[in-house]
């Protein structure tokens, strides 16, 4: 997916930022872009990263902007226990996965084959708005798939 | 077989026939006992039960680290299908496997109701003796 097909599924009339080199500020300005514009459609959202499946940060928005390394951290021993719980099913990688409470929720995709978008938010259900949005932006960040390729 | 077992069996069934992408299913305690299963030839019990008790404990360790309340629903997809955990009323879990092309709302609210229909009968049944 390309920026301008970025900009079109969040549905905004702001220009993403254009890519100019394969790996570098860019690609940050892309990862900020989209979970800026991910925050501002669903204020229930707390927290969003995308970070590569061994743990690496790539970008990461956070209400409490602390809390944005914390949620990374969690957000990879989550990936790195379901990949556990898929082996033992003889099953791939992990593709999606949805942990909910009473309290809040936490909602991961993977966007292409080596990185992941993750977002916790409020609410002991999860909003069709929200979800949808995550989707959206889930897609809108694929784009990296072409960097690692 | 108890009656308890016998009507969470009888859920089980009536999910699956409600859900045909439903691969194998299971009411587990959340120790990892099994309560009843209704599980495909190549799926044996032991698996089910810790596959369960493993996505139990990553569901309440999370809820817990990022403080989002009493854990209700875990879900995880792989390229090879899909596997949710949900509370059944505390007593127990509903553990259910499917088809990757699932149709996730479907399949959670069959797995809600099922889930309260469980929980209601376990509250409901006697203690064990002995």
């Amino acid at each position: 997916m390309s920026e301008e097909s970025a900009e079109q599924t969040l549905g905004n009339q702001e220009k993403p930022p254009v890519r100019q080199t394969v790996t570098g500020f860019p690609t940050a300005r892309l990862i900020e872009y989209v979970l800026e514009k991910l925050f501002a459609l669903c204020p229930e959202i707390d927290a969003g990263i995308v970070a590569t499946y061994e743990g690496l940060l790539l970008g990461a928005r956070a209400r409490e902007q602390d809390k944005a390394e914390d949620i990374g951290a969690i957000t990879s021993l989550i990936l790195e226990d379901s990949t556990r719980i898929l082996r033992k099913l003889g099953h791939g990688r992990v593709t999606q996965l949805i942990i909910v409470g009473t309290e809040g929720y936490t909602l991961l995709k993977n966007v292409g084959a080596a990185a992941f978008l993750a977002v916790t938010s409020k609410g002991n259900a999860i909003q069709r708005a929200t979800y949808h949005a995550f989707l959206k932006a889930a897609r809108a960040v694929e784009v990296l798939d072409r960097w690692f390729n | 077989m108890s009656a308890t077992t016998e009507q969470a069996l009888r859920m089980l069934h009536d999910l699956r026939a409600a859900i045909l992408d439903i691969e194998a299913s299971a009411v587990v305690s959340p120790d990892g006992f099994i309560i009843a299963s209704l599980l495909p030839a190549d799926v044996k019990e032991e698996r089910m039960a810790s596959i369960s008790a493993a996505m139990l404990a990553l569901g309440v360790k999370t809820s817990a680290d990022l403080r989002k309340g009493t854990l209700h629903q875990v879900f995880i997809r792989s390229e090879d299908g899909c596997v949710a955990v949900m509370n059944a009323g505390g007593e127990a879990v509903l553990s259910v496997m499917a088809r990757k092309n699932a149709q996730l709302g479907l399949l959670f609210m069959e797995m809600r109701r099922t889930a309260a229909l469980i929980g209601s009968l376990l509250s409901q049944a006697p203690e064990p003796s002995g």
